[in-house]
C-alpha cells in the first residue's frame, strides 16, 4: 500500500509546447473563435495550462479571450449538449 | 479638486474604442439597418471618427439571451472622447433591440473578420488535449 513501494517505470512523456509560441501568436483575440475553441473542452470549461502547455503568458491572455468571448455569446459558459 | 480636473483632461484624450454590439436578429432586416445607422450616428455626432466597421450578420448565440437564439453582430472601430463612448453605451442601454454590447479601450484592430461559411462547423478544430487526457 505504501507508495514508494511501488516502482513504475518512468512514463516518457514528450514535452508539451505552447502553441501560440510555436506560431508565432503575439496576441489573442476575443472575437478570433477559432483559435479560442481549441481551448475549450467539450464542457466548455478552459483547459488548463498543464494539459494544454499553454505558457503561463498566454495562458492570461487566453483566459480574458475566452471569459470576453463568452460575455458576447460568442463561446458558451456551458455547452449546448450538455445543459 | 483634483478629481475633477482629472477627468477634464480625460474627456480631451481621443482613445481608440471597439464596441461589439449584438442587435436582436428577429426584427426586420431594415429596422437592423436603422438601429446600425443610429448607434453610428451618435458616435459621428459626438465628434467620433469610425475608423471601420465590421459587420459579422447574423450569427447564433452560444447561449440564449433575452429568449433569443440569433444575433445580428456589429463591431465599430473608432476614436472618441469618454463622453462620446458614454453617451453612445447609454443609447444601447436604453435600446431595446439590442442584446448586448462591449466596449474595449485600445484594444488592437483585428483583421479578424467573421467567416459565415466557417461558422458553426466546429469539427475540423482539434483540441489541444485530444491526444492525451491524463490530468496530473
Amino acid at each position: 500500500m505504501a507508495f514508494e513501494d511501488k516502482k513504475q517505470a518512468p512514463r516518457i512523456r514528450r514535452k508539451k509546447t505552447c502553441w501560440f509560441t510555436e506560431n508565432n501568436i503575439k496576441f489573442i483575440d476575443y472575437k478570433d473563435e477559432k483559435t479560442l475553441r481549441r481551448f475549450i473542452s467539450e464542457r466548455g470549461k478552459i483547459i488548463p495550462r498543464r494539459i494544454s502547455g499553454t505558457s503561463a503568458k498566454y495562458q492570461r491572455m487566453l483566459n480574458e479571450a475566452i471569459k470576453r468571448a463568452r460575455q458576447m455569446a460568442i463561446l458558451p459558459f456551458v455547452s449546448d449538449s450538455l445543459r | 479638486m483634483s478629481v475633477f480636473r482629472a477627468i477634464d483632461q480625460r474627456e480631451l484624450i481621443m482613445r481608440q474604442y471597439e464596441t461589439m454590439v449584438i442587435i436582436d436578429a428577429m426584427i426586420s432586416d431594415d429596422a437592423i439597418k436603422a438601429e446600425i445607422e443610429t448607434i453610428a450616428n451618435n458616435i459621428t455626432n459626438g465628434k467620433g471618427e469610425i475608423l471601420r466597421r465590421d459587420d459579422w450578420g447574423k450569427r447564433k448565440l452560444a447561449y440564449t439571451i433575452k429568449k433569443r437564439q440569433h444575433g445580428f453582430y456589429v463591431i465599430f472601430y473608432y476614436k472618441a472622447e469618454a463622453a462620446t463612448v458614454a453617451s453612445v453605451e447609454a443609447a444601447l442601454k436604453l435600446n431595446e433591440n439590442v442584446l448586448r454590447w462591449m466596449t474595449l479601450a485600445d484594444y488592437p484592430m483585428s483583421e479578424i473578420v467573421y467567416d459565415q461559411t466557417q461558422t458553426q462547423s466546429t469539427e475540423d478544430i482539434v483540441p489541444v488535449d485530444a491526444e492525451e487526457g491524463e490530468a496530473e
